[in-house]
């Protein structure tokens, strides 16, 4: 517990004794203080506010997350030296990576929505914790890359390429799907694969507790269930859980068998 | 003499007061017009409105004190007044069965609660229930925990008024009835009433030439109106708010609908009002405010909408494809997140001189008239129409990133569907 | 081979979603609307359901709405089957091609057709029918509801 409580210290002052997260901290600030100011109707912050937290911010998750475990791939051999298990310098890194993150979100986006008082305290906790747990998921998969590919640029294309699936090209075969099998049941299959995506999930999971559950509502009885159904809160947050313990195990048994 | 005299005088009037009970009497037995007034009272000589009813006759008016009556099922078959006291309560006890069965012309009812009405799968009980009635006037009947209230078929010539109808806040659609219920009537006219947790508030069904006007119908399960196969009826000043489903007008020719306020009708599958298989009607000056679809139309052909406001609703309109020559002028939309969305192919409808708060273009010179055309449908808007399940993918950057690159590049976007003079200021109707 | 498996699990889930093949699914009254003319179903002795040969379940407020629907929106040949309510035990489905319609006034439908459906004679003792009620079959219903509801 002590050396995990040591590294995972030393890396989050490491993180913020470089100047990049504090740019992106105030940069978060800065655009969500704009945003606020200029549209002052709190659906529209809203939704704004998604695209920065749902896609933007799990990009610079996953990006950031592979450069810095590639940068520390010589701190990592030099821990390894000392007798230190493997599983509590993973863990170590990970912890390490995500408070940052999670410090960030908290006070780029939640101290200017919180001070703005536009929108209800409940509806921000929403909106946080789910950007907090995507960012979780998508630091996790950067540990996943970067235990599995050496090469760095190569580790870094892919980690773009999973994010831009992710938030992008997997509505569209969602699109598509769901044209091309019109005329089949696939109302629950819709259900499901969106629910697979955790970006979609968590854009969906907030829409539904502002404007749009009634506009949802027309896919069917049922998606309707899952909207009212408290199940629906407890599906997300589980199903957000998961895609962050896969990756993160995956990765984490590789890096125990991997050779440095 | 001078006593005879004041005999005399004493005499005449005894005799004429005689006389005159005699002609009274006479009068009442022979002419029906002159009527008697027939009191019930918990502690008189008639006690329930039964009773009465058996004792009254034609054109009577049967007084009901002040009082809880336990009673159902009462039937009447001749012309009747009724008026109930402040604090007059026929209570119906849940059981089976109706309050006020009326086969007859020339009715009134006034003044009275009615209570507890019981639930059937079968029949449809209601506190007043009219079948093949002429002239009748409701006014100022509350029913309260209702199943259906007022019912009236195959009837022609009446009013119902300030009436407050409300069946169970608990129940669900399939074990509620309907607020004010008409099956074959004609001119009917519905005017100031309230009604409330009711399946359908008012539901007209093979009915003509009616009025409906100045009502309130509130959090009724699934429609505030439900209009159908109802030719040359109109309906005005209503307001409908939070009702399951909000008001379906359907198969119908020739309706009116001006001044009603459809507001909150915000659940799945519901909409401000729904038209479907409409003709040569008009709409005007309705307010539509925060509505999951302002206006669904389909099947609709040759109505005019004008001077409506379309305020904060999910979809101002819904236009399926098969919707012809319809003219949609000096209309305001306002903060809808979708304007309009349609399936159609081609152009079959008319927008014209509309406000759109969407409608970021310029006047040059000065006429109130956008110099750019405004295409109110949004690229998503078609997709989801076309596919429900696309809604799934609202507010993502999928459909973001889709919708700038058709803003660049369009192709998909009708052109027809376009308001080539869309008006720069709102319009205050 | 990982390209496999997710075609496989997608395979897996189309399955899944399409399995209940020949079974009518229960309405959802005062949620679920009404394929046809888009009125939320609520009157639990008059629903319908038609199936259609690849799965899909559309489901109706009445009669007349499902024999509309089939003949203007579907194709007959795409249907592999039609169900309809019984009137007097509102929660089981009866083969609407072979069930027994009572036409009478004494029960006006949602739609105006005003024709019930049950599964066997010996459930109109339930109704205390008066006179003037007329006995369909499955034929003469689709008839009657093409000419005086279907223009």
């Amino acid at each position: 517990m002590e050396t995990l409580y040591k590294i995972t210290k030393f890396q989050i002052q490491n993180i913020i004794r470089s100047n990049w997260i504090i740019i992106y901290t105030f940069g978060l600030i800065l655009t969500t203080s704009l945003i606020i100011y200029f549209t002052n109707d709190s659906s529209k912050v809203i939704v704004s506010l998604m695209t920065i937290m749902f896609i933007l911010n799990p990009l610079i998750g996953i990006l950031f997350g592979s450069i810095y475990l590639y940068n520390s791939r010589e701190f990592i051999e030099l821990v390894l030296t000392q007798p230190i298990k493997r599983s509590t310098l993973y863990s170590g890194l990970f912890l390490g990576l995500v408070i940052p993150f999670i410090l960030v979100t908290i006070v780029g986006v939640g101290l200017p929505l919180a001070a703005s008082n536009l929108i209800e305290p409940d509806l921000i906790g929403n909106l946080l914790s789910t950007s907090i747990l995507l960012v979780c998921i998508f630091v996790s998969i950067a540990f996943l890359i970067t235990t599995f590919i050496v090469e760095r640029s190569a580790g870094l294309g892919i980690a773009f390429i999973i994010w831009l699936f992710l938030c992008w090209i997997y509505d569209g075969f969602l699109l598509f799907f769901s044209y091309a099998f019109q005329d089949y049941p696939i109302e629950r299959i819709i259900l499901a694969l969106t629910i697979i995506n955790p970006i979609d999930l968590a854009r969906i999971n907030i829409l539904l507790r502002f404007e749009a559950a009634a506009m949802l509502g027309i896919t069917g009885a049922v998606f309707q269930d899952f909207i009212s159904a408290s199940l629906g809160k407890v599906i997300t947050f589980a199903v957000h859980l998961i895609w962050i313990f896969i990756p993160f195990s995956i990765g984490y048994f590789r890096f125990k068998k991997k050779d440095f | 003499m001078k006593f005879f005299l004041g005999k005399m005088l004493l005499k005449k009037p005894k005799k004429s007061i005689c006389i005159n009970i005699i002609l009274l009497l006479l009068t009442f037995s022979i002419n029906p017009l002159i009527s008697r007034i027939i009191e019930v009272d918990k502690s008189g000589i008639l006690r329930t409105i039964k009773s009465a009813v058996n004792v009254a006759r034609d054109f009577d008016t049967i007084y009901i004190k002040k009082g809880i009556y336990y009673e159902k099922d009462i039937y009447i078959n001749k012309p009747l007044t009724i008026i109930g006291e402040n604090g007059a309560i026929v209570d119906c006890r849940s059981e089976e069965g109706f309050g006020f069965l009326v086969k007859t012309k020339n009715f009134i009812i006034k003044n009275l609660t009615i209570k507890n009405i019981g639930i059937s799968y079968i029949q449809d009980n209601a506190g007043l229930k009219f079948d093949s009635c002429e002239n009748v006037l409701i006014e100022n009947i509350t029913i309260e925990n209702g199943f259906f209230s007022i019912y009236f078929s195959r009837s022609t010539n009446f009013t119902i008024r300030n009436c407050k109808l409300s069946g169970n806040k608990n129940r669900t659609e399939s074990n509620s009835g309907n607020g004010i219920h008409l099956w074959y009537c004609s001119n009917a006219k519905i005017e100031n009433n309230e009604i409330r947790f009711q399946r359908d508030g008012i539901y007209f069904e093979f009915v003509k030439s009616s009025l409906i006007q100045n009502n309130f119908c509130e959090n009724n399960l699934r429609y505030g109106l439900h209009f159908m196969f109802s030719d040359s009826c109109s309906y005005r000043g209503n307001t409908f708010k939070h009702n399951g489903a909000g008001v379906a007008v359907m198969y119908t020719n020739r309706v009116y609908m001006v001044e009603n306020t459809f507001v909150d009708n915000w659940g799945p599958s519901s909409y401000g009002l729904l038209l479907k298989d409409i003709k040569r009607s008009y709409v005007s000056k309705n307010n539509f405010l925060n509505n999951t679809v302002g206006i669904y139309m389909e099947g609709t052909d040759q109505t005019l909408f004008e001077k409506n406001n379309f305020f904060k609703n999910g979809w101002a309109l819904r236009i399926t494809a098969n919707c012809e020559d319809n003219t949609f002028r000096y209309n305001n939309f306002l903060a809808n997140t979708f304007e309009v969305a349609t399936n159609s192919s081609q152009s079959r409808n008319i927008f014209d001189r509309n406000y759109w708060s969407g409608y970021s273009g310029y006047d040059l010179n000065k006429d109130g008239i956008g110099d750019v055309p405004y295409i109110p449908v949004s690229l998503f808007t078609i997709i989801v129409q076309s596919n429900n399940y696309a809604v799934l993918l609202f507010r993502s950057f999928f459909v973001d990133i889709f919708e700038i690159a058709e803003k660049i590049f369009p192709s998909i976007v009708p052109k027809y569907l376009v308001d080539r003079k869309p008006s720069m200021r709102q319009f205050k109707w | 081979m990982l390209k496999y498996q997710i075609f496989g699990l997608i395979f897996l889930l189309f399955l899944l979603g399409c399995s209940n093949s020949n079974k009518p699914e229960e309405i959802k009254y005062g949620v679920d609307v009404c394929s046809f003319c888009k009125m939320t179903i609520v009157d639990p002795k008059w629903g319908a359901e038609i199936i259609t040969n690849k799965g899909k379940i559309y489901k109706f407020d009445v009669v007349e709405c499902m024999i509309a629907y089939a003949n203007s929106i579907l194709k007959p040949e795409e249907i592999k089957s039609y169900w309809t309510i019984n009137f007097v035990k509102p929660k089981e489905w009866v083969d609407a091609t072979k069930a027994i319609y009572i036409r009478t006034l004494q029960f006006p439908s949602p739609m105006g057709l005003n024709s019930l459906a049950i599964e066997n004679y010996a459930d109109t003792s339930k109704l205390n029918l008066k006179p003037g009620y007329e006995i369909l079959s499955w034929e003469d219903v689709v008839k009657k509801a093409k000419e005086e509801y279907l223009h």
